[in-house]
This record gives C-alpha cells, structure tokens and sequence, in this order.
C-alpha cells in the first residue's frame, strides 16, 4: 500500500508518476497520456502492468516546451517534428 | 499545486457549487463527508494502520458520530472547512449560477455558491483520475478520496459514465489485493434514503448521455450541483458562436470564471468549474421568448 508524497519529497525524487506529474505541471491526466502514447514524453515500466516512471526534470521540461510551442499555434505533428529534430 | 489534507481535497471538491446560504440536501452529504475525511485523516496519520479489525473498528465507530452529527455541529464544520480553504486562498463565495436563469434574474433573486479555485481542484481532481486510470500502484489517500466521492455521490460530477465504469472494476481490483482497502470501500455511510437520491443521480447521468435528453435537468434542478438555466436573448439571425460569446459575456459580467472548451466536434463552455452546452431555445409565456438553454454537459 502506498501512500501521497508531499511536494517536497517529489520535487527531490529523480522519478515521478503521471499524477505526481499532473501535480507538478497542473496539466491534465489526459493531455500527459495523450503526450505519453504520442511519444513525446519519456518513461520507463518495468512491466505492463507497473507503475510508469517519468524522469521529473526531464519530463518537467519537455511539458513546458510542449505548452510553449502550442501557444505559438502549432499542431501536435509539428511539435513532434520540432521535437524529434532538437 | 499546494499542499492538502485529505478534508481539505475533499472539501473543495464536494463544496464547489453549493449553497452558501441555504441547507441543502446535498450539502449535509457533503459535510458528513468532510466529517469523515476528517476522521479517516487522523486514523490514516497513525503509524500503524496494520491491525484491519481495529481500524474497522474505528470507521464504524466514526461513521456512527457522524450519522448523529447535528445541524449546529454540521454549521460549525462548514464554517471552520470554510474559513481555512479562504485563508489559503482556494474557495470564494460566488454568485450562484441558477441566479442568471431568466426567472431568477428578473426577480433579482440574489443566490449564492461556494466555488473552489478552478487550477487546485483542477490539480486534485486529475490527480485521483491519474492514480486510479493508469496501470500500477493507487496511493491510500486517492483510494479515501474515491470512497468519499462514492459515498457523497461526487463520482457522477468528476468521472464520465467510462472512466466510473474503468474506476468501479480498479476498486474491486484493489479490494482483493488490499486488506485496509476492502475494510474501507466495503464500508458504507450513507443512508437509505441517500442512497436512494444517488441511484438516480446515476441514472440521470446515464440517460443524459443523450444530449437530447439533458433538457430535463430543467425539472429538477435541485437535485444536482449542475444546474440547466435560461437565459433570454436574441435567437434569430445570429451565428453558434455569437450566442456563445454573449453567453460568456453574460455569465463573467455576473461574476462566474468562464471559458470555451472545445472537446470533439463540440464546443463547451467551462462555467467555474462545470461542463455546460448551449442550447438555442424559447419560453413560451404570453408571447414567446428567445434565448438559450446552458445545459449541463454529463460525459
């Protein structure tokens, strides 16, 4: 049985989970996984039916770059494109 | 997002869009709920929550204070919960969304709602649906949220009609795999009566599935934290999106935090912290009136 970590602990922590991260960037579960199947976020699973866990710096910075270049208006496909070739 | 106690996650979700003034039905469930957040709280904060019989113990003994809790002692929790969530800053007191109905506005009927900072309940919110959706480990305190929600018939207001239905079969999952959990969910604290009340809340949440069919919201608009209104204006010759920019411009000029939410097709209006549809429409008094219908959006 696990238990909430505080903001503390998670911002110490290498690794997070999808809520922890939806705690950390205030998106929504659903924009993360949608960012997740789309491979524009990274993670690590040990098995299918583990937890999935986001390098939190990493991650962190990639949500924001994401946020960013949506708000200059481009589509997920460019984003990806953009992405891909940094 | 900042830091919270399971009562106070609970609090600004169970509180958000309802009555300040007045003791409604669905407000009592909400305290009784906090009252039991509360209580769960302290016996989660015990180091040792290994021994199941003493903690179910201890929930049945709760759940008994609470089921005698009195109006007065329901008031005094109300304005504590209240003024703590107001001093951090994450619950105003707003005016109430049925108050921009044609009826009530015209009658200058003034009403009052509790709203809960749309970005924390936002982040509270997605987090339980993270924790619960995705494969892996559920935290303790998501599972004591979920079982709130579930006792308090806040599942129908957070969850689709799917992801209730994905969240129920995760529940039993844990149940067989979790001692303390199966000791908690198979614990009930709500009475006949509101169980009753929360059946068909369910049962409206899955009839209204059909947009057609949302309208009917209109008859009981007691019974929900959404609420279907009529707001009067010209109909004919204008475009979707006039009508929806005037909704909006409406809606904020009486103090409601509103924004267009395009989902699909579809184009929402996130009314504080609610789904709502608009619906072009007319009231049939002496001569017809023109306007909208803002109807609540149940995915």
């Amino acid at each position: 049985m696990s238990r909430q970590r505080t903001m503390e602990k998670i911002m110490q922590s290498e690794y997070v989970s999808i809520g922890e991260l939806v705690r950390i960037t205030n998106c929504r579960y659903s924009t993360l996984k949608f960012y997740t199947e789309e491979g524009l976020l990274e993670f690590e699973q040990e098995e299918e039916k583990l937890t999935r866990r986001f390098p939190r710096e990493r991650a962190v910075s990639r949500i924001n770059e994401i946020m960013k270049l949506k708000k200059e208006g481009r589509n997920i496909s460019e984003i990806k494109n953009i992405l891909s070739s940094l | 997002m900042k830091e919270y106690l399971l009562s106070e996650q609970f609090a600004l979700i169970s509180l958000d869009g309802m009555d300040v003034l007045h003791d409604t039905a669905a407000k009592k469930v909400a305290l009784s709920g906090i009252a039991m957040a509360d209580a769960i709280q302290k016996m989660i904060s015990d180091k040792d929550i290994s021994d199941i019989s003493s903690f179910g113990e201890k929930l049945a003994g709760e759940i008994d204070r609470i089921k005698s809790m009195s109006k007065k002692e329901g008031a005094e929790l109300e304005r504590k919960m209240v003024s703590i969530l107001k001093a951090r800053e994450v619950l105003t007191e707003i005016p109430n969304i049925l108050g921009c109905d044609m009826n009530y506005y015209t009658a200058n009927v003034t009403m009052r709602e509790y709203r809960s900072d749309p970005a924390e309940y936002q982040g509270i919110v997605e987090n339980i649906r993270a924790e619960i959706l995705e494969p892996g480990e559920v935290s303790l305190e998501t599972v004591c949220l979920l079982y709130l929600c579930r006792e308090t018939g806040c599942m129908h207001d957070i969850f689709s009609v799917e992801e209730q239905e994905q969240i129920q079969r995760r529940m039993m999952e844990l149940m067989g795999r979790e001692p303390l959990y199966k000791v908690l969910l198979e614990t009930e604290f709500h009475s006949g009566i509101r169980n009753a009340y929360l059946g068909f809340l369910r049962a409206k949440t899955n009839l209204f599935k059909n947009p057609y069919l949302e309208g009917v919201n209109l008859l009981f608009p007691f019974l929900d934290r959404k609420q279907a209104i009529f707001i009067d204006m010209i109909i004919a010759g204008t475009t979707v999106e006039e009508r929806r920019k005037k909704t909006i411009e409406f809606l904020r000029k009486n103090g409601h935090v509103c924004e267009e939410v395009p989902i699909g097709s579809e184009s929402f209006v996130k009314v504080d912290n609610k789904y709502y549809r608009i619906w072009p429409s007319t009231r049939s008094n002496k001569i017809p009136i023109q306007g909208i219908e803002l109807l609540p959006v149940y995915m």
